[in-house]
This record gives C-alpha cells, structure tokens and sequence, in this order.
C-alpha cells in the first residue's frame, strides 16, 4: 500500500470514525449515567433507541409533523417513558428485594417488548428514513470527505454532551446523581430524594439514546434490528471504564475511528470483531478502562 | 415543645421477631441523651425507625411536635435531622472539604443561582468553619479514604453538622477510637451542645462517654425500655446491672473497654 | 379354537391388512381423478412478502390447468400449509404433507435458509420436491435426486449474472464486488469468481457483515482500487447505505445492484435520498420484462381474477407474484410427461428433462440429471431513482457444480 493510499485512508476512517464515534459516545454515555448512579446495566438502551426512531418516523412521515415539532416530541415522550419504566418496573423489582440482576433481567424484558411492539406496527419490514433536514453536499477536510449530514451529526452530538456535561457538573441535580452513584445511604442522609434521583438519570438516559437515533437515522436507515449498535456502546462505556462519563465519551469515539481503521487497513471482514477486540485488550491490561481511575475490587 | 423527640409506643417486628417492642421515650430539647443497652437490644433499630430507613410495624414518631412517621428517608435533612452511621458512610472518592460540603446539599443552594454553581463561595465558607470547630481543617484536600479511623469518623459527624441540625443522631461515634479520640469527641459534642443548642441522641457501647457527657440515659434491653434517669441513676439501677449480665458494673465496663481499645490502637 | 373361528379370524386379519395397504404402495397422493400436491410457504409472519402472493400464483395456474381438463384426466388438488419462513415449520409442514396428507409430490418453500432444514427428510421420503421461489442453493448443491429450485435464481447465478453484465455490457475490465461474509455471500461470490476468471476480468471483493452500519471502509478501499464498475450484491439496508456513501465519496463509475438488495424501488430511491446517487446505477431483474409491463400482463390478469378482493389491496400482488408461474409450469409439464400413469419415479425422470421458456423468467428453465438449480439468466434496467429503462438482452451465469 503506497503512502498516499495511507494518508488517504487514515484521513476517511478518522474523519468518518469521529462522526459514527460521536453517536456510539452518547449511546455510551446514556449507559454509564444510568450504571453509575443506579448500578444496572440498561440492555434496554438499544430497544429505546430503536423505538425513537420509529417513533420519529410515525410522527414525521405517517402525521406528517415537521422535524422541527416531531423532534422535541419524540424526545421528551421517550425520555418520559425512561422515566416512567424506572417509576413501574425498576422500582418495584428492586423493592421485592431485587438483586441488580433482577433489574437487568427487567430491561432485557423490556427490550423484548419495545421490539415487539415495533414490529407488531408493521414498519420494520424494509428499512426506512425519514427525509434530512440537512442539503445534499459536502466538504472536504484534507483528503477526507464529509456530507453535511455528518458535520451535523458531529455537532449535535457533541452539543449534547457538552450540555448533559454541563448539567451533570455545575447543577445541584447533578450532584444529586454523582452522589447517589457513589453512596445511596448518605446521600438520602444529606436529604437527596433517591427515588426522584433515579427517575432523572432514566429521564436523561432515554432522551440522549432518542436523540441519538434521531441524529443516526437518516444516515444509517432504521430497522427493527438496530438496536443491536448498543453492543457497541457497551464496548464503548467499557473502554473509557464503566463508571465515567469522559471515559464513555472517549471510548465512542475510539470505537468509531477504530472500526473504519480496522476496515481499511486490515479487511472489511474482521470490522465487526474489531470492537470485541478492543473490549479485550482493555480487560487484559487495563480492567478498569482507560479512565476507571484505581482497580478496585468490589464484594457484590 | 420541651420535648424535641418523641417515640409513642413505637414498635418493630421483622416476620417473626419483635426487635423493639412498644418503646415510649422523649428527648428533650437541648439536652445529650443516650440509649444504651446490651447487643440486640434493639438500639439501632430504634435509630433507624428514627431516621427513616426503616417503617415501624406500629407506633408514632414525633419531632418538634409533628408526626414524621410516615416521612420518607430523606426528608429528614430538611427538617433538622442528621444522622451518622457506625459503619461509616462517607463518600469515600470526595475530600474531607466536598464531603462537609455536600452534607449542606438541603440548606444551602436553594436559589436558582447557586443551584448551577459547584458550590457556591458561601457553602465554602460554611464547611470550612465546621472543619475548624472539629479540628480536620489540616486535612481538607484529603480523600476520605485516606484519612485515619478516628478522623472518619470525625468527618461522619462534621457532615452531619453542615446540615445545620436541630437533632444530631450518632450511631456508635466512639467506637474503635482511641481514649484521646474519645475525649476529643467528648469535647466536640458537648461543645455543640452548649453553644449551638443542638440536641444529640447518641446509641453507645462506649461508657466512659456515655456517663461524661449525656444528660439522661435510656435503657433497652430485648427491645423494651428497663430504665430511665441520669447518669448515676442508671449506673446504680439493679435491673441494669442485670441486664448487663451482672458481670460488671456499667461503670467498671467503661474502664475495661478504653483499656482494650488503646491496646489495640496503641 | 374351532376351524370355523380360526378362518373368521383369518379373513378378519386379511381384511385389515387390505385395509392398512395403499391402493398402490409407492403412489400416495393419486387418485384416478387427482393428484394431491403438497405447497407450503410464508402465508404469515413477518417474511410474508417473500411468498405470499408467490403460492397464490402456483395455485391460480394450477386452476388454470384444471378449467383446461386437468392432466391426463386428473385435476390438480392443493393441500396448502404456513411455513412462517421459519425452519422448524417448513420441516414440520412437509412431513405433515407427506405423512399426514400423503401428497404425491411437494410445490414449497420461499426462503432459501429455512428450506435447507427440510433437505434431509425430503430426500430419505423421496418425494419429489420442486421449491417455489426460494433460491435455495443449501438444498441443490450439491444436486439431490429428488429436489429442485432456484426458479427466481440461485446465488452463484446471481454472480454469475451480475458480472456478465458488468464485464460485456459495461465493459469494465475490474469489478469491484460488495457481498456478506455469511454462506449466501460465498455462494454469489463463487459464482461470480467464476464468471470473471471466464471472462478474463478481474474481481475485487470485499465481504461485509449484514449489520454494518459505517460503510466508509468498504466503499473507500473499493474506489481506492480503481475498480471501473461496482457490483453490490449485499442486502436491502447495506446497499442502501454503500449507494450513499459512493456518492459522498464521488465515486462516479457505473454501479449494478443484484436482486438480493431490492424488494421495493421506491423505498430504495427514498432512502438513498437524492437522485444524483443514481446517475449511473443498474437493477438485476430476475423477470423477462419489467414488472407491469405488457408481456407478463396476463399474469397479473389472472391474480386478479382469480384473487379480486386481494387485488384491491395497496400491497398486492406482492413484487415476487409472478415467481410462483414457472414453479408451477414446471410441475404440470412433468406431470404430463409423466405419462397417464404416473409414478414419483417418472416424475423425477421427466423432471430432469425440463427445458422451456415460461416467458416469465430472463431465461430457460432447464433442469438436468446434474444440475437442479432451474434459472440462471438475468436482464437488467437503468434505474434512475423514478424509472426504468430496459437494457436489451439476458445475461446468464455459466458456473456448474462440476467445475470444482
């Protein structure tokens, strides 16, 4: 392979790696706050975003909403559903004595449904889109190329982040969940309302998956199956260490880039291992991820 | 209201077992009271009835004459409530300094604007003074985790303290601590007590502290009050002379106990 | 015991045997007055589409051919059962066919990985077995003495097909060839591996799994090799994906989609989004002529007559309608080869004769002792993202299972 193909090639799969790297770190993010603050790991996640985005299409394509009013809907019902599973199911379960894998149990059970439910409506039988708000056109960095539907989805997210960033660091709700994750007991000591508390984070989850998928969908196309990009979040969350939020952040971002670099340099084939093996190495030499801070070894 | 807490009847029973049964007691406004009592008398499960973490089986509980039975856990900042744990609950990744400072997440902050900032120069200021009146001003930057027991266990109370608490619940605070510790706490506690006013009720093993400092005593044993009265009434009382087995004399307990504990700290 | 009950007790037992014996005992199915054909595909469930309507037209010929008088005498009797294109109900279907309803031969099966499931009872019942639409190559290569398919097109046909096109109509000299990693994948890309070494061009493949989402490595590593046409032979989603993604990267070659990726032209078109993707972009039709067009208007005549109330429907006649006609065709020509007394036995051998033009399919069903995969032609049509535009001619795969 001559340099210029080099050149070339890294240029694109970093260039392209950031823009699907940004939507896998804020699925992985929606992960971590939610195993932060409330220890279950969300299989849901996948399941809400596959749903929003057939929720956007519904209201963008069959009642014919613009994007501007379908978007802010689709958004705040998903979120309030995240909320409202917590409220119904989460707490109940943990309330019979529910051990985290009763909980996790219950998200799996969710994810059946909400795939179920979509299927059941019949759209899921082609893959569909709705029409990009964005025009048809792109620019181009160095060597690479970008459609305006990737700078869009760049900027987006990462205004997302830095948004959720700036709620989870300097407000007192933020606090409240940083609390929460590190200690329940005291921070119902210092007068947080748990039950409050965790209902946010599922809030706040569920309406970062759903913009997500509202961002991702007319690039990737939506089918019933889509969800299965939350495998990549997991690996994401587990590179930048399950418990931090730059680190889910980072992880997206290496994913991303790491695929197309993989793709490109080594085979189109080995793409989908790629992420497996990134989990792998991270496990071998640095369990914790890359910011999990100390190994630290927990009873459960 | 002389009577700042008071317990009518309060009972708790899990499945079969009845951990405290029927207990009527009051602790006055401005005074030190302990509930002391031999293992499995039931005096921290009274704690927890108190603070919320459990729901008593029957019975009321009463602060500053309103009925916060029903009241969930963490509600209880807000009235005035505060609690440590004998175990320690500390957040142990944050310093000496955020850990003061997050104990006021109820009273301070409660504007709009301080509700963005980290923590505000006033929070700051607030929690710098609770860490000079219990003497860990010299560790603030440290991680709770990498301070000594007996500093942790200060920490427990000094959180306790940001909320600015009408009623300071301590859960076995001189256990493990040294006879310097224990007389330092002594300090603290009785300190809080005269200038602030704060009401403490403290569950303890530890009598050297509990016969200095508190103003009545309240005995359980097999989750039902035995006695009742002051200090030296209650060192002298024959049912609790028995309910301690008999074998020693609370007082000579006392005496035995900072023994142990300062071979084993020394 | 006397003599009188012992030979009352014989006659009983001989009775009974009578009884338990089939009138001909390799012959289930036949009657003088009909023969009994099992058919089954997904008459519900979510792969519906693929087959539907496909049995409806086997089964609107079959009526055809019994209003003209039947076969040799015979009319055509259907027992029909849902597979849900789901393995464990096609072999729970086909056994309920042969064993319960004792049907003389088998007219099934539309989704190719769910009809392998039932290669192995197939073959030990012996019943013939001609597959509906299914392409199938998991159960016909290699070739079984009593199962038949691929009247749509089998994978390496596919290829085959694709590259012919690519490589006389377009005269490119490399071809670049998106397909899956998983066996369908392998099968197209053993058949067109084998037409471009024929042709003595050369194929640059790259295998993708099914569910990638990021397309930027296989669509930039493939302009990249100054390829001079791209083939893709993925799936509905990633070919979607890959088209928009040439066209982010200006790839401006001409493009050849296989018909493994296109169940609905308008849901591609709109997915790709803007008709600048399609300014050089070529479809794979397995049919003889575009869909709606005059010369197969009598198919679609006859589904609606036959099937008035389903022709009303938006969704209907499904796109895959027309496959179920030559399937039948070929059932009803060998049934009368077979002669006016047939066995399972003649009908494999005349089976093994097939060689007509339905005017259905791009080309011939031809169906040998050595080759059961029936169709291997394919015509193809400029798709500009709103028409078509036929490309005259049909180009046909030449790979054989023997050329190993």
């Amino acid at each position: 392979m001559d340099s210029d193909i080099v050149f070339l090639f890294l240029q694109q799969g970093i260039a392209s790696g950031l823009v699907t790297g940004s939507v896998y770190a804020l699925l992985a993010l929606a992960l971590v706050i939610v195993f932060r603050t409330t220890d279950v790991a969300n299989f849901a996640e996948g399941e809400f975003y596959m749903a929003a985005a057939y929720l956007a299409f519904f209201l963008i394509a069959i009642v014919g909403l613009p994007l501007w009013a379908a978007a802010p809907a689709m958004v705040a019902l998903i979120a309030a559903a995240s909320g409202l599973f917590q409220r119904v199911v989460l707490r109940r379960v943990a309330a019979a004595r529910g051990v985290s894998v009763n909980l996790v149990i219950a998200t799996l059970g969710l994810s059946y449904v909400l795939k179920g439910a979509v299927r059941a409506t019949g759209f899921g039988d082609t893959p569909r889109s709705f029409p990009s708000v964005v025009p048809d056109g792109s620019v181009t960095l160095g060597q690479a190329s970008l459609s305006y539907l990737d700078l869009a989805i760049l900027v987006t997210a990462l205004a997302v982040m830095a948004a959720f960033f700036a709620v989870f660091n300097l407000t007192r709700t933020g606090r409240a969940m940083r609390a929460v994750g590190m200690n329940r007991r005291a921070a119902q000591l210092v007068g947080i309302n748990l039950g409050r508390t965790e209902r946010l984070v599922w809030i706040f989850s569920g309406g970062i998956s759903a913009i997500a998928a509202i961002l991702i969908a007319p690039k990737l196309l939506m089918t019933a199956e889509m969800g299965g990009v939350v495998t990549l979040a997991f690996a994401a969350a587990i590179v930048g260490g399950f418990t931090s939020l730059p680190g889910a952040v980072v992880g997206g971002f290496i994913i991303g880039i790491a695929e197309n670099l993989v793709g490109l340099f080594v085979s189109t084939r080995a793409i989908t291992v790629a992420p497996f093996v990134i989990i792998m190495l991270v496990l071998i030499f640095k369990p914790q991820g890359l910011f999990g801070g100390r190994l630290r070894v927990r009873k459960v | 209201m002389d009577d700042l807490l008071s317990l009518d009847a309060l009972t708790m029973r899990f499945g079969g077992l009845t951990a405290v049964n029927g207990l009527s007691m009051a602790v006055k406004r401005g005074t030190i009271h302990a509930l002391i009592g031999p293992n499995g008398a039931g005096k921290s499960t009274v704690f927890n009835c108190v603070s919320r973490i459990y729901r008593p089986s029957a019975g009321r509980i009463r602060f500053d004459g309103r009925d916060v039975t029903g009241l969930p856990a963490h509600a209880m900042a807000g009235l005035g409530i505060a609690r440590t744990f004998q175990n320690l609950e500390l957040f142990n990744e944050l310093t000496v300094l955020e850990n003061v400072m997050l104990g006021a997440y109820s009273r301070h902050e409660t504007r709009l604007i301080d509700r963005l900032r980290p923590g505000s120069p006033r929070t700051r200021a607030w929690a710098e003074e609770i860490l000079e009146g219990t003497g860990l001003k010299d560790c603030r930057e440290t991680k709770a985790n990498g301070l000594d027991f007996g500093r942790q266990k200060l920490l427990e109370v000094a959180r306790a303290l940001a909320l600015s608490p009408t009623l300071l619940l301590l859960d076995e605070p001189a256990a493990g601590l040294r006879s310097r510790e224990i007389e330092r706490l002594d300090a603290i506690l009785t300190g809080l007590n005269r200038e602030r006013g704060i009401t403490v009720l403290l569950v303890e093993h530890v009598m050297q502290l509990v016969m200095s400092i508190s103003d009545t005593i309240t005995v359980l044993s097999f989750g039902e009050k035995i006695a009742e009265g002051t200090p030296a009434g209650v060192r002298g009382d024959p049912r609790v002379i028995e309910a301690y087995l008999g074998t020693t004399q609370p007082g000579e307990a006392a005496r035995e106990e900072t023994a142990s504990g300062e071979a084993a700290h020394g | 015991m006397t003599k009188h009950s012992l030979s009352r007790i014989a006659l009983a037992v001989a009775a009974l045997a009578g009884l338990a014996a089939p009138a001909r005992a390799d012959e289930p199915g036949l009657t003088p007055t009909s023969i009994k054909i099992g058919m089954f595909g997904p008459l519900s469930g979510a792969s519906m589409a693929y087959g539907f309507d496909v049995m409806n037209a086997a089964r609107m010929y079959y009526d055809k051919i019994n209003k003209e008088g039947g076969i040799h005498g015979r009319k055509i009797v259907i027992v029909q059962e849902d597979d849900r294109c789901n393995a464990n109900d096609v072999v729970a279907a086909v056994k309920k066919l042969v064993e319960q309803d004792g049907v003389f031969l088998l007219n099934g099966g539309s989704c190719s990985a769910p009809v392998v499931a039932a290669k192995d009872y197939v073959v030990r019942a012996g019943v013939p077995w001609v597959m509906l639409n299914a392409s199938g190559d998991g159960a016909l290569y290699p070739p079984q003495p009593n199962i038949y398919g691929a009247f749509s097109i089998s994978q390496r046909a596919m290829g085959g097909s694709v590259v012919e096109f690519a490589s006389k109509e377009l005269k490119a000299k490399k071809i670049a060839y998106i397909n899956h990693d998983d066996a369908y994948g392998a099968w197209n890309l053993e058949g067109a591996r084998f037409q471009a070494k024929d042709n003595g061009v050369t194929l640059v493949p790259e295998s993708v799994s099914p569910s990638i989402t990021d397309v930027t490595a296989p669509v930039l590593k493939m302009r990249a090799s100054g390829a001079d046409a791209l083939v893709i032979a993925t799936y509905a989603r990633p070919a979607q994906l890959i088209l928009k993604k040439a066209q982010e990267l200006g790839f401006n070659k001409p493009i050849v989609i296989a018909v493994n990726a296109i169940a609905n032209l308008k849901q591609l078109a709109d997915n790709v989004g803007s008709k600048d993707a399609f300014r050089n972009v070529y479809i794979e039709e397995v049919l003889s002529a575009k869909p709606g067009s005059e010369k197969l208007s009598w198919i679609y005549d006859l589904y609606k007559a036959n099937y008035p109330d389903l022709a009303g429907k938006p969704d209907h006649p499904q796109v895959y309608m027309p496959y179920g006609i030559p399937s039948a065709m070929t059932v009803v020509k060998a049934l009368q080869a077979a002669g006016p007394n047939p066995t399972r036995a003649k009908v494999i051998e005349a089976l093994d004769r097939t060689d007509f033009d339905s005017g259905v399919m791009a080309g011939p069903i031809v169906l040998t002792k050595t080759e059961h995969a029936a169709q291997k032609a394919s015509t193809y049509f400029k798709f500009d993202g709103e028409g078509l535009t036929a490309v005259p001619g049909s180009f046909a795969s030449r790979w054989t299972y023997q050329s190993q």
